[in-house]
């Protein structure tokens, strides 16, 4: 239980995080007239945290004590997760209305938030010393 | 009759070129993100009551492991669906050369990165206390296991929109396959070697928390010097991509383009890794005997100096294979 409840902590922290940066950036984005760049940064960014989300709540089925099914599962959650990281990417191929490289970037929100949070904490410390 | 051929030759090498970035870059962050897991299972048992800070870790250590394989994500989407433009056989070659460059390129990055997330998380059941150091520490030696796999991405990308349409067909398809070649294959033995060093730091904090600053100080180095073989893969990707070859139909002239990226490419992975063993071996020693950090850090480099003369060597013959042969 203790577990579960950490990991989700873990997961709104982050994913909320990265959500409110996809959506900070491309509304200034937007403000500069490029609605493209908005617009794939918000798609991108919402898959992330998406696929951040999915990779905590498949963690309880995942650890199950049948080994064999464990690793179906796993398989399983995976290949989910690769599949929808792939739609905002193909989208934005497909759609002019997405811009490519801006969705690439919404797609590493969380592991963006995740290193500039350490980042900080690295700097501050060595700032303290 | 002959443009349809060339189209539909253009469209295999952007599908085949697909299926191996993507197929390869998944081999490596599942073995990594695996091994992650494994040890946080052997955390867990160790120390059940912080499992949820164990989770935590290990959540954290596999969201970051996973970039090389979304890199391959992104350059396989990217083969698969952009609009290929004019076609011709120069592209088919590019686009081929574009997928095997980021399939192997992600190998070794998804592996190496998975290291530090599994002796993060062996870490905190030994010193739950230095958590927050713990997953910084990893995050750091992480995120520069990745470059490689960056490297490879910024060629694949280059050989996916540069236009090489004026070049001559013979030999310049084998340099451009080459170009793949050369980064993707070389930058295997860096990313897995960066890993090496990443864990040790780790474990190395984990195990002396004082020694944190030296910990990651060789940490860093060891991890920089272990990417020099992905950096002469990159190099003389450069080269094959830039370089005007004078049109020459002979097989050989083909062949020796296409050795000189096998070569760089196939010499680079073993310094990276024997690269990342002596990162390994002074990082894991500093931490047990930090007074001799100065003295570990310098048979480190020389360690690592002379592994890196096989890499030299491969380099030198494909230079000359590319400028003498």
């Amino acid at each position: 239980m203790e577990t579960d409840t950490t990991v989700l902590d873990t997961q709104k922290k982050y994913g909320s995080r990265a959500l409110m940066l996809a959506i900070g950036a491309g509304l200034l984005f937007l403000a500069m007239g490029q609605k493209e760049i908005c617009r794939g940064l918000v798609l991108g960014g919402v898959f992330s945290t998406v696929n951040f989300a999915l990779m905590g709540q498949s963690l309880r089925y995942r650890l199950s004590d049948n080994r064999k099914a464990a690793t179906r599962r796993s398989l399983a959650s995976l290949l989910l997760r690769y599949v929808l990281l792939a739609i905002p990417l193909v989208l934005s191929v497909r759609s002019d209305r997405f811009n490519f490289p801006a969705t690439v970037v919404g797609i590493f929100m969380v592991q963006l938030v995740i290193m500039a949070e350490h980042g900080k904490r690295l700097i501050l410390s060595f700032g303290k010393q | 009759m002959m443009e349809l051929d060339v189209q539909a030759w253009v469209k295999v090498a952007a599908f085949a070129g697909g299926g191996i970035a993507m197929g390869l870059g998944a081999v490596g962050a599942a073995i990594g993100e695996g091994y992650t897991a494994a040890q946080a299972n052997v955390a867990v048992a160790r120390s059940p009551k912080i499992s949820g800070d164990i989770f935590k870790n290990m959540l954290v250590g596999q969201a970051v492991a996973e970039s090389a394989s979304i890199f391959a994500l992104v350059v396989a989407i990217l083969l698969l669906f952009i609009d290929k433009g004019d076609p011709n056989m120069l592209k088919a070659a590019a686009l081929f050369g574009a997928g095997v460059s980021m399939g192997f390129g992600a190998i070794g990055s998804g592996v190496g990165s998975g290291f530090p997330g599994g002796q993060a998380c062996l870490g905190l059941s030994r010193q739950p206390a230095m958590a927050n150091r713990l997953t910084t520490n990893m995050l750091i030696g992480s995120a520069v296991c990745q470059t490689p796999a960056i490297f490879s991405m910024v060629v694949a990308l280059m050989l996916l929109f540069m236009d090489f349409s004026n070049a001559p067909l013979h030999p310049t398809w084998a340099a451009l396959i080459g170009a793949g070649l050369s980064t993707g294959l070389a930058a295997i033995g860096s990313g897995y070697g960066g890993g090496m060093a990443a864990g040790a730091s780790c474990e190395g904090v984990a195990r002396q928390p004082e020694a944190v600053g030296n910990v990651t100080t060789i940490m860093l180095v060891g991890q920089a010097v272990a990417q020099t073989p992905s950096i002469f893969g990159l190099l003389v990707s450069f080269i094959l991509m830039f370089k005007t070859f004078p049109e020459s139909t002979q097989l050989q002239a083909a062949m020796a383009l296409l050795g000189a990226g096998l070569c760089t490419g196939f010499g680079g992975i073993g310094p990276g890794v024997g690269n990342g063993m002596a990162a390994e071996g002074a990082v894991r020693w500093v931490a047990r005997n930090v007074k001799h950090a100065a003295d570990l850090m310098r048979i480190m480099l020389v360690g690592q100096a002379v592994s890196q003369s096989t890499a030299i060597y491969a380099m030198v013959v494909s230079l000359v294979l590319i400028f003498v042969v």
